[in-house]
């Protein structure tokens, strides 16, 4: 579903991101861990079409991002880190909008209530105005949009940062929840619990380049924040057991 | 529904929501109602003034009309012949303020208004001098409030206040990657937000435009939607601008402000640079030193004449029972005055002509100067129909003298019939109708042109919009 082949990105002679071969499956949650500057937002917007590659291809469901972003992006549901909404308008109206730009057609009240709802959005604030929600609530409006739109892949840019705990294991719930419904995904983090709680594969980045991946499975928690650290040059010795 | 439709839908319930949208209305309206009072009490006072002018014509005629059929007698004809008839043919030509004067007054206040025609006055001294409202010291602090600044001044600034954060905010608020981030091309989702003003911001200020217009003027359907095309045309202009400037602005501050710069550079700066360029190319010439000029001359007919004999003057056998010599030695001066006003005219003229094609060259440097342009001659109060009224004025002048002539050499006076026939009469008839609106159309071409090259500019930005995203 998401693939890229040999990507590069250069800002001037400063390489964001070097050859980068990717392979994300329907029903895959591929993490990026990386320090800050490691290249994981680079191959997302490379993914979405934001930035134009130096070289290499970035492809969405078989479709070459680079020459129709469009089509791309219609397979493709993006959470930045801060989901902004127009404040002026309701968490619902707020939906129909970003659906109805997405061209999904059938956007009645009701389904646009029972995606917000399935999201986890409590009804008493779907009909408030967007400026008093929290960040947790936009999030599931997105979420709500990845529904509506039945996204096929989803690309999350440090989703869970700044949530509360609970907060963020509700938007992992979710995710699994689309990932169990065929959907590929590939998200930015810095918390390695979380993403080795819910990912399928963890890619370990640094300088552009993407050192390692991870079957989630075959790692402990510990396991992986020892080789995030090595990978990151953080620490030369193994930690204390 | 598609991504216009749902865009504009979204857009119209943030602007209504916004608070900003009704107050925008509101504001506007009391700006329109308070400049076409100001343009009423103007169009009020030139209404009257024309009217008492001809009034006056109308009372002078019946004076003179009551002096023939009650005073003068076959036995006193020769004492009254002379008096009487130097001032029989007392006419007056007037500019009456048209249908959308309450517009904007315009040139209309630098040029005359009313002339007095009669044949045996000389050509420069018929026009009266008009300086009204122009030294009153609040004219000069407050400027003239019409419509025309309004509309060329303010709007532009309503407009701007209502679009500057067409995409500027999203940027700010790091929403537009996911905004941009939908299926959705940049260049179609800005054009409907843009679209989305246009409807809901600049129309209505247009409709409230034309409702006062409606109800404080008497123009009739085909000027309303002139103005309303052209000032159409200018938001739009100005809408282009506040697109543009969203194309490089990353926060609302820097959209304010890029849209402020371009509203001092395109409506203040811009014309007044025009005018400078226009008076280092062209200066216009000097009123005093035309009219001291023209005044030689009437004095020079005058002393030539003074040396001529009354038999070098008028042909022999012509003999004068009714008329006085002095009457027709009158009559041949003004002739030879009139060949020497004009010849000394034409350097001016010449001037005049030369600033003229500057100035309407240089309507072409910014929308503001063309819809100033425009709302005059929708107004019927620019410089080429003031001009053209000194011409059809001066030429009325020497039709009468024409008539009075016949009458010279008929050695007759003017008799109660004559009166009661009616004497001839100005009828302005004004530029032609094909001129004005080649004129007009020009204006219009010039704001569309300005606001096609702003959108050209949006357009070479949107071709590569991963900017938009950072």
């Amino acid at each position: 579903m998401l693939h890229t082949q040999a990507l590069t990105k250069y800002f001037g002679a400063h390489c964001a991101l070097d050859n980068l071969d990717l392979h994300i499956a329907p029903g895959q949650i591929f993490c990026m861990l990386g320090a800050n500057g490691a290249g994981k937002t680079t191959t997302i917007k490379l993914l979405l079409g934001f930035l134009t590659p130096t070289s290499g291809q970035a492809f969405v469901d078989g479709i070459d991002v680079a020459l129709d972003p469009l089509g791309a992006r219609q397979r493709i549901l993006y959470l930045p880190e801060q989901v902004a909404l127009y404040g002026e308008l309701t968490g619902l109206e707020n939906l129909d909008y970003f659906a109805g730009l997405a061209g999904v057609p059938e956007r009645s009240q009701v389904r646009l209530r029972g995606w917000l709802e399935q999201a986890g959005m409590p009804a008493a604030a779907i009909d408030r105005r967007a400026s008093g929600y929290s960040k947790g609530m936009r999030q599931k409006v997105a979420i709500a949009l990845s529904i509506a739109r039945a996204a096929r892949a989803l690309l999350l840019d440090e989703p869970t940062s700044g949530l509360d705990p609970q907060a963020s294991a509700e938007f992992h719930r979710l995710l699994l929840c689309q990932r169990d419904a065929g959907a590929a995904v590939l998200m930015a983090t810095h918390d390695l619990f979380r993403a080795r709680e819910v990912a399928t594969t963890i890619g370990l980045m640094r300088d552009g380049r993407l050192l390692r991946t991870i079957p989630a499975g075959d790692v402990t928690a510990r396991e992986l924040e020892q080789l995030y650290l090595e990978e990151m040059a953080l620490v030369t010795n193994a930690l204390p057991a | 529904m598609s991504t216009l439709l749902i865009t504009i839908r979204t857009e119209a319930r943030r602007m209504l929501r916004g608070g900003w949208l009704l107050p925008l209305w509101f504001a506007f309206f009391v700006l329109c109602a308070g400049a076409a009072w100001n343009g009423m009490a103007w169009v009020e006072g030139r209404q009257t003034a024309v009217a008492s002018i001809l009034e006056d014509e109308a009372d002078t005629h019946a004076m003179r009309r009551k002096q023939l059929a009650e005073e003068v007698t076959a036995d006193n004809r020769q004492r009254y012949g002379g008096a009487l008839y130097a001032t029989a043919f007392s006419l007056r030509a007037t500019l009456a303020p048209g249908a959308l004067a309450i517009l904007t007054v315009g040139q209309a206040e630098g040029y005359p208004m009313a002339a007095n025609i009669s044949p045996f006055a000389a050509s420069n001294t018929i026009f009266d001098q008009h300086t009204a409202g122009m030294e009153n010291p609040s004219v000069l602090a407050a400027g003239r409030f019409d419509l025309a600044f309004v509309l060329v001044w303010l709007l532009p600034l309503l407009v701007l206040a209502g679009s500057f954060d067409l995409f500027a905010t999203e940027r700010e608020r790091g929403m537009a990657p996911w905004l941009l981030s939908q299926p959705v091309s940049p260049a179609r989702l800005l054009v409907s937000k843009a679209l989305a003003r246009a409807l809901f911001l600049i129309l209505p200020l247009v409709a409230i435009l034309v409702g006062v217009l409606w109800m404080t003027s008497t123009a009739g359907p085909g000027a309303l939607l002139s103005v309303a095309g052209l000032v159409l045309l200018y938001g739009l202009f100005w809408l282009a601008l506040a697109l543009l400037v969203n194309l490089f602005a990353t926060t609302a501050a820097q959209a304010a402000l890029g849209c402020l710069a371009g509203w001092l550079a395109l409506a203040v700066l811009l014309p007044a640079l025009a005018l400078g360029v226009a008076d280092l190319a062209a200066p216009p010439s000097n009123p005093n030193e035309r009219a001291n000029a023209l005044r030689a001359e009437a004095m020079r007919a005058r002393a030539e004449m003074k040396l001529q004999p009354t038999a070098a003057v008028i042909a022999p056998g012509n003999v004068a029972p009714n008329i006085p010599d002095s009457l027709r030695r009158r009559a041949v001066e003004v002739a030879r005055a009139e060949i020497l006003i004009q010849e000394a005219l034409q350097p001016y003229r010449v001037q005049d002509r030369a600033r003229q094609a500057w100035l309407n060259a240089l309507r072409t440097a910014s929308p503001a100067i063309a819809l100033q342009d425009g709302l005059e001659r929708l107004a019927d109060a620019d410089a080429a129909r003031a001009r053209h009224f000194q011409v059809e004025a001066h030429g009325f002048l020497l039709q009468v003298r024409a008539i009075a002539n016949q009458y010279l050499a008929q050695d007759r006076l003017l008799t109660v019939a004559d009166y009661d026939r009616g004497l001839p009469r100005f009828v302005f008839r004004g530029l032609p109708a094909r001129d004005e609106l080649f004129e007009l159309l020009f204006d219009a071409a010039v704001i569309a042109f300005g606001a096609a090259l702003l959108l050209a500019f949006a357009y070479l930005r949107l071709r590569h919009p991963i900017h938009l995203t950072e």
